[in-house]
């Protein structure tokens, strides 16, 4: 079953996978917190994203992303899973 | 520079244990110091990204706080990201790198904690020495 919390994450991925083409433009390499599918707050650095949420999301719903649209590259010789298929 | 220097099993390639607890920017220092938890990771410079299974997240205690693409060889795929500070307590003072983003990785083979990529080893000086079999990180 899905924690609360892994529902809010994928939820706002999915959210933030339509919204990065525009926000990209004007916050690149920034540190987007996500609740309920939309963006409340960007950051210059993940520490300084999570001390906001923290504190201002007593439930812990919400997420971080980083403003890119570059996967992780794992090399030739991956052991990744495969959680879903994009 | 300081200095640590290990073998390697060519068959396995370079492993060193790390430490990695919650974030002490979140957390308070005794919490963060409970979190701690050893992880044998190996360097892979293959990878951009490092990584660690979901289980160790989860002794250590850590929550997913997003997620992201991952490329490899058998496609694309979604994978949750964690944040954690990680510390090679192989050097004195520890050589400590805070609010790391980490993906979850689940290796398909039992000896192996998570993977060490570039974005770590672009913090040090990382020497192999096929001829010894010994690897080299210096801070």
């Amino acid at each position: 079953m899905t924690s609360p919390i892994q529902k809010e994450i994928d939820q706002n991925f999915e959210a933030f996978e339509k919204l990065v083409p525009e926000l990209i433009k004007n916050h690149r390499g920034q540190f987007v917190v996500m609740r309920k599918e939309e963006p409340i707050e960007f950051f210059d650095t993940i520490r300084d994203a999570m001390i906001f949420a923290d504190t201002k999301f007593d439930d812990g719903l919400f997420s971080i992303q980083e403003i890119n649209q570059k996967p992780i590259d794992l090399g030739w010789f991956s052991h990744a899973p495969v959680q879903s298929t994009v | 520079m300081p200095l640590y220097k290990a073998p390697f099993d060519p068959d396995k390639g370079p492993y060193i244990d790390v430490f990695i607890s919650k974030p002490l920017s979140i957390y308070n220092e005794d919490e963060a110091e409970n979190s701690k938890v050893r992880l044998s990771m190996l360097i892979d410079t293959g990878a951009s990204k490092t990584g660690i299974s979901p289980a160790k997240a989860q002794e250590i205690g850590l929550n997913p706080t997003g997620k992201q693409k991952v490329q490899s060889v058998t496609g694309q795929a979604k994978t949750n990201l964690y944040c954690g500070d990680l510390m090679l307590e192989q050097f004195t003072p520890c050589f400590y790198i805070p609010d790391m983003s980490l993906m979850q990785f689940e290796a398909t083979t039992a000896w192996r904690d998570g993977i060490l990529g570039r974005d770590f080893l672009s913090r040090l000086v990382f020497e192999m020495n096929g001829f010894d079999r010994t690897f080299t990180l210096t801070i």
